[in-house]
């Protein structure tokens, strides 16, 4: 089967699964039996007027059937009208989008900072199965899944920006993407977005020092989420791998272990670590929220947070649907990718 | 160009601070909120607004030192005629302005004007000058405000019988005549404060622009009913300090001392301080953090946090402050215009607007045992952790007219407490065979609201007299809009008062109008009486005793508890000043709300 | 299966998890038995925010109440939800899940359904369901098992479509054994436990979202103990009084840490698939 239609059969898959999660999500909008949709709106202690709300009512069309509800929601959506967050006091697609970056590079970075730990240390596990490291790296990957993410970044805080300043040690910063005087001496001019980049594109290097420091903790504790999964997908994959006869036939000609591993094993062991990258993006924007909370970090997730206090649903369920979407098209990003280096996935 | 500028800002920022370590002639001080706006016609609950004010701008009369009786200050004197409906003063020549310019006596007159004539809602008005009941304070204004008053909009007709009405007269370049439509005895202590500020009307004027509405009324220099964005965030005053940058956004402030300053009635006044850098740095472990580095001079501590910077049982115990860090000096609790009080509402209403079924306030034995219910010194002690000193009404020992003989109608007395519940519930229906709920609600962003009200809850529970008490937390806009509505029963408040005049509480707690009685539904004619006597009073002696009559008269209600005044200060959190010791020269004054810099040095 | 379950006497691991979750499990369930309701109101100021002393073993929060007390009152909460909650998901996950298995037209529509709710990232899918419900213990627990089923439904189905296919199955409908009696005493035994083995580790993954959902602020409020609102509570108070976030947090890990172990070697035991 060609690639083309492998990627439009996709493609029509991506806009099935989109689809759906535009009838889950206006479904929890509109839908839930007992709850009054226009609920939403309302800030909690300040009542609107009946003038208000009948005009509210019609705006959303309340008053039609649920399917044409329906009908009306998505055409909105895809105008880019998401609704208006009370909470950002801005659009909700708006919002979201200039909190994106933030995000990313928080993301970005625990995604880099859990493969570069968990791919190592499913490697090892795999070829001493069974044995001491084998043990010690199922039983740290085990540990790193049972941490509440939002307690191990308070006391990632506690740790190094209270008991290291109490001793005098050079400490981490706690909240915040970048120091509040950097960001006035010397600030960037945003391009993307992403304060590692715009600042080495500008060649500033205090700023991207400064940010660089701001995110080692948030990302180190978002990264501990997805870590034990990497790890132990690494093993299996890897010990999968190194049962198959080419694998044998590598031994048996006597060649040391390393090059195996490196040369022709990794290649292939690697690829189901890649095709749950999406799935590993979605835990992490999940585990982002809490982890942006915790070290008041700029982004989506503080943001859709705040909303929950708030009793923002509209944030929040454009939240989930930004999210949701994100997450649908970077696994069809990382299928094409798998489809193109392997042929033999496209059927 | 405002990037330039805003770089230019912050790079001054920096060197000022990075210099401020090695210099003794800047100060830094970390605050944990910055001022909102720099306008001093505009109302505020954050102290930093008025710090800034205070040190910017100068006022008619003023304070000496830590003395609390108004001196002349930018007048030279004053003389009250009319039995004190008209009062004309005499300026003092020679005074500049920031910008250059003379202050004479239609400067006095563009500023008063000018406060009345804006008449934000969110403003001083319901203070000074126009007052909360008719026939209002400066003449004129009553009737023209629209968010206070009978106003009703904002015309060029409705501007122009303002000015006709004769408010403030020009009598000649240096000689102003007020003229008030009641008698009014806070009248010299409210052109005290911040709210008396006299603006630069060149400089008003310069960055005023005219109103594009045929309609729109105004003087040249301000538009009715309109705030004036450009002064939001910049100043032009006769102070000892000029207002060097202002950054909004980030709450960053930097005072630059004032070459040209006149140097106060006996002419002495000179900044030793070059520089007062504020800056706005929200979390209290950064600024503790910097305070013990010593890389800033003040910090904002809250009284929670306190116990880092003082030792607990020294405090607690034996009320002497210890610093447990080298260099630092916390120079003491003061009493400060915030007191703590839980009202009783007497109607309590449904989300609908209709009278609630059950009513237990109504009833003053009901009432008494609440406020017997609830143990204020506990909480002055371990809620405030010491910075709230107790009082037997709602103003500030330190306040004129505060008289510690009047007694509350409680004391802190569980079995009575029982007593009168048991006997009350017979009547109102309630009793241990027959419990009834109650709601309490407290401000989910304030914690202290929250311990207070369980110890209540837990307290009366605990006696078994059929009252199940449950404490609900709401976040900020519910918990406002409940009280405001009357959906609550009892619920607990701090108060802050802008002016050191006790005017503001004692109508809010003692008249039916009153900003708090009102959403209590309560009411003494008695008390309103004695209210407007003291309210025209122009003889400290005689406002004095009416002002005792009036506690006396509202504690006998027992509508209110009083849990304390606070000693430290801030809003919303509650900070004691936390100082480096090289900081010298700190005196406090109870009219103040903030720091007078011209009398700090660094050694 | 009695042998299987038995067999984690070998792993001494899993029988020192199991042990410690058994541990937690009897301590939460005889706290409110134990513990007075009313220590939740208790407030004595006097002793706010003391260090574990003997009288307090965890220390006292802000309202002076006792840290250990509210710490074992809030295990009830937060097992008493998510034991419910992965109970609740199992349920709506395996009879969907079989339904998809056995009846092939609902398959796709069954299929797609959890493909939608997979690709929401269950933390997000939780807070929009809840918020929209309201801020309760229940509506935060009906949005869990909403966001849990899918998974059982998938490994259920999986495991039905590969047991059809057993010789066994087409030897018993040839010998005329109805379908009911197929799938409770044959099919049901077969393909059920893999699924159930997915359990544990999920209780432990449900209980963290719980706890994470509080902390952001949907908890039940400062006077139900719940686990991730008082490590919230205790956040204000991090520098002064740091036991009041340390001893929930270990709570929460030790349980969860249990769980995961103990499901680590279920998964090993029962799912087919890890089998080496």
């Amino acid at each position: 089967m060609g690639l083309l239609s492998y990627v439009a059969r996709r493609l029509a898959l991506l806009g099935l699964v989109l689809l759906g999660v535009s009838m889950v999500v206006f479904f929890v909008l509109r839908g839930m039996p007992g709850v009054d949709p226009l609920a939403a709106y309302i800030a909690p202690g300040l009542p609107m007027s009946a003038d208000a709300l009948a005009s509210l009512r019609r705006q959303l069309h309340l008053d039609e059937p649920l399917p044409l509800q329906y009908v009306y929601y998505v055409a909105n959506l895809l105008k880019g009208d998401w609704g208006y967050s009370r909470t950002a006091a801005q659009p909700v697609l708006e919002a979201l989008l200039a909190r994106l970056p933030a995000t990313v590079e928080l993301a970005v970075a625990a995604v880099l900072l859990s493969t570069a730990l968990g791919i190592p240390a499913g490697i090892v596990a795999a070829l001493r199965k069974d044995r001491a490291a084998d043990v010690a790296v199922r039983v740290v990957s085990i540990t790193g899944i049972s941490f509440p993410v939002f307690w191990l970044g308070i006391i990632l805080q506690l740790v190094f920006f209270y008991y290291m300043g109490q001793l005098g040690l050079p400490t981490l910063p706690s909240r915040g993407r970048i120091g509040d005087t950097i960001a006035l001496i010397d600030p960037i001019t945003p391009m993307t977005g992403l304060y590692l980049v715009d600042s080495l594109l500008t060649g500033k290097l205090a700023f991207f020092g400064s940010a660089l420091r701001h995110l080692v903790l948030p990302s180190f504790a978002l990264s501990l989420i997805s870590l034990a999964a990497v790890v132990r997908i690494m093993r299996a994959s890897m010990l999968e791998v190194l049962r198959q006869d080419y694998i044998l036939l590598a031994r048996s000609k006597g060649l040391p272990t390393r090059t195996i591993v490196m040369r022709h094993a990794l290649r292939n062991a690697i690829t189901p670590v890649l095709t749950t990258a999406g799935t590993t993006l979605g835990i992490l924007l999940g585990g982002a929220v809490v982890v942006e909370t915790v070290f008041s970090w700029p982004g989506m997730g503080s943001l859709a947070a705040q909303g929950i206090l708030n009793n923002d649903s509209i944030l929040v369920v454009g939240f989930t649907l930004f999210v949701a979407t994100m997450m649908v098209i970077v696994n069809l990003v990382v299928d094409l990718l798998y489809a193109v280096v392997d042929p033999r996935v496209r059927y | 160009m405002r990037q330039l500028v805003q770089v230019v800002f912050a790079l001054a920022l920096v060197v000022a601070t990075g210099a401020a370590h090695a210099s003794n002639d800047t100060l830094v001080w970390d605050i944990a909120a910055g001022p909102q706006y720099v306008d001093p016609v505009m109302g505020t609950t954050a102290q930093a607004n008025v710090m800034v004010l205070q040190n910017v701008y100068e006022r008619l009369v003023w304070y000496d030192g830590p003395g609390t009786q108004p001196i002349p200050w930018l007048a030279t004197g004053w003389e009250a005629k009319d039995g004190g409906r008209r009062w004309v003063f005499k300026l003092r020549k020679g005074i500049k302005f920031h910008d250059g310019t003379e202050l004479d006596a239609n400067a006095v007159k563009f500023s008063l004007d000018r406060s009345v004539l804006l008449d934000d809602p969110t403003g001083i008005g319901s203070f000074f000058p126009t007052g909360t009941a008719a026939p209002g304070i400066l003449k004129g204004a009553w009737e023209f405000s629209k968010s206070f008053g009978a106003g009703k909009d904002y015309s060029q007709a409705a501007v122009d019988r303002y000015m006709a009405a004769g408010a403030v007269k020009v009598l000649d370049p240096l000689t102003v005549e007020i003229n008030l439509a009641q008698p009014y005895g806070a009248f010299l202590s409210d052109m005290a404060t911040f709210m008396g500020s006299i603006v630069s009307p060149a400089y008003v004027t310069k960055n005023w622009k005219k109103p594009t509405d045929p309609n729109a009324g105004h003087i040249n220099g301000v538009t009715a009913g309109q705030r004036d964005e450009w002064m939001l965030s910049n100043a032009s005053g006769t102070g000892p300090y000029i207002l060097e940058r202002y950054d909004r956004a980030a709450g960053n402030v930097v005072l630059r001392a004032n070459p040209n300053y006149w140097g106060g009635p006996k002419g002495d006044i000179k900044p030793k301080l070059k520089t007062v850098v504020v800056r706005a740095t929200l979390d209290q472990a950064t600024r503790l953090l910097n305070l013990k580095a010593g890389t800033v001079d003040v910090a904002d501590i809250t009284t929670a946090a306190i116990f880092d910077v003082i030792d607990k049982k020294k405090w607690l115990d034996d009320k002497k402050i210890e610093p447990v860090i080298p260099g630092v000096a916390v120079p003491g609790s003061f009493p400060w215009l915030t007191v703590y009080f839980a009202k009783m509402n007497l109607k309590i209403k449904n989300p609908d607007g209709s009278l609630a079924a059950f009513q237990p306030f109504g009833d003053i034995r009901v009432r008494k045992a609440f406020a017997s219910a609830l143990d204020t010194a506990d909480i002055r002690r371990n809620v405030f952790n010491g910075f709230a000193e107790p009082n037997s009404w709602g103003l500030t020992p330190a306040q004129f007219g505060y008289d510690p003989s009047i007694k509350p109608g409680y004391k802190y007395d569980l079995d009575a407490a029982k007593k009168l519940l048991l006997e009350a519930g017979k009547e109102l229906g309630f009793g241990p065979d027959k419990p009834r709920e109650m709601v309490l609600i407290s401000n989910a962003t304030a914690p202290w609201q929250g311990y207070i009200a369980t110890q209540l809850a837990s307290n009366i529970s605990k006696l078994n007299v059929g009252l199940k008490l449950d404490v609900k937390a709401l976040s900020f806009t519910e918990y406002v809009n409940s009280w405001r509505s009357q959906l609550t029963s009892f619920s607990i408040h701090s108060s802050f008062s802008l002016t050191a005049d006790p005017n503001p509480w004692l109508s809010a707690f003692g008249t039916t109008a009153g900003f708090w009685a009102r959403t209590s539904s309560y009411s003494n004619p008695k008390a309103d009486d004695l209210y407007k006597q003291q309210f025209q009073a122009l003889d400290p002696k005689q406002r004095a005793k009416l002002i005792s009559e009036l506690m006396q008269t509202v504690n006998d209600d027992v509508d209110w508890v009083w849990i304390g005044a606070a000693t430290a200060y801030g809003q919303p959190t509650f900070n004691p000043n936390v100082l480096r010791t090289s900081v010298k020269g700190f005196y406090y004054n109870p009219t103040y709300q903030g720091f007078y810099f011209p009398a700090l040095w660094k050694e | 299966m009695l042998r299987q379950l038995a067999s984690i006497r070998r792993s001494t691991v899993a029988t020192t998890a199991a042990v410690l979750f058994v541990a937690i499990f009897v301590t939460g369930a005889v706290a409110p038995l134990v513990i007075p309701a009313s220590v939740v109101r208790d407030v004595a100021f006097g002793a706010r925010l003391s260090p574990p002393s003997a009288r307090h073993w965890f220390g006292t929060d802000d309202f002076g109440r006792d840290l250990f007390s509210l710490v074992m009152l809030a295990a009830n909460l937060d097992l008493r939800v998510a034991l419910s909650v992965v109970l609740g998901a199992l349920l709506v996950g395996t009879v969907l899940g079989a339904v998809a298995g056995l009846v092939n037209r609902l398959d796709e529509p069954i299929m797609r359904a959890t493909d939608v709710f997979l690709s929401i990232p269950s933390l997000v899918l939780a807070m929009a369901i809840a918020s929209v419900l309201g801020r309760s213990v229940q509506n935060l627990a009906i949005a869990l098992v909403f966001v849990s089923w899918p998974i059982y439904c998938r490994l259920m189905r999986g495991q039905v479509l590969s047991e059809k296919q057993k010789p066994y199955v087409k030897s018993l409908r040839t010998l005329g054994v109805g379908p009911a009696r197929m799938i409770f005493l044959h099919v049901v035994p077969n393909t059920l436990f893999p699924v159930i083995a997915r359990a544990p580790a999920d209780v432990g993954l449900i209980l963290i979202t719980m706890a994470a959902l509080s902390y952001i602020g949907f908890g039940p409020g400062p006077y139900v103990p719940e686990w991730g609102s008082l490590v919230a509570a205790g956040q204000t108070y991090i520098f002064q009084a740091p036991w009041l976030v340390v001893f929930p947090g270990v709570a929460i890990f030790l349980t969860s840490l249990s769980l995961n172990l103990v499901g680590d070697w279920a998964r090993d035991v029962f799912d087919p698939r890890l089998r080496s």
